[in-house]
């Protein structure tokens, strides 16, 4: 081994380059305190490959996208895992990137001569919220539509420019399909190019200047990077990813909502990063545009002058309080406007009410993706609903004869074949809104009443199959009914055919509709005198079922 | 003395040749980039015909709120039943108003308030009149955007509409 790696060594200078990388004093000794920048590292490092891999199964099209985001997480093993890294390790990524500069304000270690690496890494953290931003967009779901839209609502609240700038970002005069085009293109194109070059220049000039040892360590020994250093390194990443993958296991993945719906209506929220700016965009009036827009700006531009308002002899805390005091107070501010938000939606009951139903949507959603996405689209997913479905046929299909004033036969809605709807049936079954319109209009109607009546109604309501039937009242109706002149024209064995009337064994239960719709002139049902079109091949087997199915659900709408 | 001139003009030409290159790559780059936020320019366009969403007699002094959908044409693909946005519809007598739900402030959807009587924003809190649509309170700064709508043959029809959030004036896009 060591003389294959001499061979290479003689034709690449591996062992000089490792070195390179490897060797480096610290200052003042290793310290856990140092451990943030390379975890940080470790952590987009993650990113990029998690990113990579949903890039596999992700399609950037407002049809398509959150159909394909749904397969990952609900069909693809670890799918939901993978992606649970990816948008919880952007939260962790913030938080880290917080600690960082936290201690790099602590340690003074913005001073002179690091001034411009302390602008760089503020220009990397605006990089990981520009990637918070572009992806929360790309599932194309309720909760990343919404919120996109507050977002570049506030672009074209820029003076002079505003109006360009957001048509820019959106791609266009509405949210569509090159907005998502766009946002996909920043997200995984433009934002890791430019992350990686700025990344590269901050890693090169800390290793230019060395770490800043924390105040009165100056004359510590000297303890070099590998392994004292690294191993802290090392020690630090394995926490944290231990942290983010139980996170992620503990929450089954990141969240994804409904597919987004431009007509519905949702409660926009944006990540928790920036709550504090969602806070401040409730002021409104003249100040509003100001401050959300101003806000931001100034808490960089605070941000990015630390370095010269901070000259004290010596970086002990206690010499720096101006630059640490506005720190705090930028920090501290951040933070009470992001809680100050979280609470006020958290005693917001309506709201809550509100989220918890777009919660079962978003389940409902999923679970109707599983069964494949309508070339439609994503939000065509809930016509795999078979009720919806089944809604939809009974619309286009039927409801020309069932429904509205132009009656062809007997009309369909709730409470069709419900305990009410029989009775009013058999003491009026050639009523317009029955068979009063069709050729089955010899039927008399029912002389009986009062118990006798509900025996036989409850009989007719037992054959639907529904499972609050009285079982004694049904055997009486079945022995009244066998005894009358009901089975002079009617049969209930739903078997037998050419009767005057229909054979009402199993009479509206599913497969009875079923039937009913593949044959309606067969010998149990309608017969010769049938003028219902059979819809064996106008609508498929799949649907007949659903209809079925939807038409029975009425019964219980009453 | 002549090199050193020569090599001043190598210097400049090299900056310059290396200027027009840029530029070269970076007008179609800008271009292609800046083609759909050109003002006026309609990336997405519906057929913009009226769209039913009942009789009147559906609708009461209750607001109800519709959903509207159309075929639209979005970038390089025609839509059919794309759910544009919602609407408020109220009716008291004769009078049939429709309002878009898109809050005027940033665009969140509004919701009806049944026992305040107001339309409200559930992003940042603004409040508007349940029958008028005029702002009553919050950050908003306008009332709610009425929709164009038709109440011919007993049958009302909306237009949908979109309206620039954040200003004083009504503005359509």
């Amino acid at each position: 081994v060591s003389r294959l790696g001499d061979w290479l060594e003689e034709r690449v200078g591996w062992r000089a380059a490792l070195a390179h990388a490897l060797v480096e004093s610290i200052r003042g000794g290793a310290s856990w305190a140092y451990v943030f920048g390379s975890v940080l590292v470790f952590l987009l490092l993650t990113q990029a490959v998690t990113g990579v891999v949903l890039a596999v199964t992700y399609v950037p099209s407002v049809t398509d996208a959150w159909g394909s985001v749904a397969y990952l997480q609900d069909q693809i093993s670890w799918g939901w895992f993978v992606r649970g890294l990816h948008a919880e390790g952007a939260s962790a990524t913030l938080v880290v990137a917080g600690l960082h500069i936290l201690q790099v304000t602590l340690w003074g270690a913005y001073r002179r001569p690091r001034e411009v690496n302390w602008w760089l890494g503020l220009l990397l953290l605006l990089l990981l919220f520009g990637f918070g931003l572009t992806g929360y967009l790309l599932p194309w779901d309720q909760k990343g539509y919404w919120a996109t839209r507050v977002a570049t609502g506030i672009a074209g609240q820029t003076p002079f420019v505003g109006d360009w700038l957001q048509r820019f970002l959106q791609g266009g005069n509405e949210y569509g399909q090159l907005t998502l085009t766009r946002f996909f293109a920043l997200h995984v194109l433009v934002l890791p190019a430019v992350t990686l070059a700025v990344a590269v220049l901050h890693v090169k000039l800390f290793r230019r200047h060395g770490v800043t040892p924390r105040w009165g360590k100056d004359d510590a020994p000297t303890q070099p990077f590998w392994p004292d250093q690294l191993f802290r390194d090392v020690v630090a990443m394995a926490l944290t990813f231990a942290v983010l993958a139980g996170l992620v296991w503990r929450a089954g993945g990141a969240h994804l909502a409904a597919p987004a719906d431009p007509a519905s209506n949702y409660d926009a929220r944006p990540e928790w990063y920036f709550l504090p700016l969602f806070q401040l965009l409730k002021i409104g009036g003249p100040l509003e545009r100001v401050v959300a827009l101003g806000a931001p700006l100034v808490v960089f531009g605070i941000l990015a002058v630390l370095p010269f308002l901070d000259r004290a002899e010596g970086r002990a805390p206690r010499r720096r309080l101006l630059p640490l005091g506005l720190f705090t107070l930028v920090g501290a501010g951040a933070i009470s406007l992001g809680l100050m938000a979280r609470v006020s939606d958290g005693n917001d009951a309506a709201l809550v009410e509100r989220q918890a139903a777009a919660e079962v949507d978003a389940r409902r959603a999923r679970e109707l993706a599983k069964l494949g996405i309508p070339p439609g689209g994503s939000l065509f997913v809930w016509e795999n609903d078979p009720a919806v479905r089944a809604a939809r046929v009974f619309g286009e299909e039927c409801a020309g004869c069932h429904t509205g004033k132009d009656l062809k036969g007997p009309a369909i809605g709730p409470g069709y074949n419900s305990r009410a709807w029989i009775r009013a049936y058999l003491l009026d079954p050639q009523g317009a809104r029955f068979f009063g319109r069709t050729k089955q209009n010899q039927m008399k109607p029912t002389k009986l009443d009062g118990p006798a009546l509900d025996e036989i109604v409850e009989m007719i309501y037992a054959e639907t199959g529904a499972a609050d039937a009285d079982a004694a009242l049904t055997e009486r109706g079945r022995q009244r009914f066998d005894a009358s002149s009901c089975s002079d024209c009617h049969a209930r064995d739903g078997t037998t055919g050419d009767d005057i009337g229909p054979n009402l064994g199993g009479r509206g239960t599913e497969k009875w509709f079923v039937e009913l719709l593949e044959d309606p002139g067969g010998p149990r049902h309608f017969g010769e005198k049938n003028e219902m079109p059979s819809f064996a091949r106008t609508i498929s087997s799949q649907d007949r079922q659903a209809l079925a199915k939807w038409l029975v659900s009425l019964r219980g709408a009453d | 003395m002549v090199d050193e001139g020569r090599r001043r003009w190598l210097k400049w030409a090299c900056g310059g040749l290396a200027c027009g290159i840029g530029g070269l790559v970076a007008a179609p780059v800008v271009a292609t980039l800046a083609w759909p936020a050109r003002a006026g320019r309609r990336v997405i366009g519906g057929a913009d015909d009226p769209i039913a969403v009942g009789a009147m007699e559906d609708f009461g002094e209750v607001p109800r709120r519709v959903e509207l959908a159309q075929e639209i044409r979005d970038a390089w693909a025609v839509r059919p039943r794309v759910r544009l946005g919602g609407a408020w519809v109220v009716r008291s007598g004769d009078q049939v108003r429709a309002f878009t739900t898109a809050c005027p402030h940033l665009g969140c959807p509004v919701g009806y308030d049944a026992a305040e009587r107001v339309f409200r924003c559930p992003c940042h809190t603004s409040s508007f009149d349940g029958q008028t649509g005029e702002r009553k309170s919050g950050p908003a700064p306008r009332g709610l955007d009425p929709l164009p709508l038709s109440t011919e043959g007993g049958l009302v029809q909306i237009r949908f509409r979109r309206f620039r959030p954040d200003i004083a004036e009504r503005v359509e896009i």
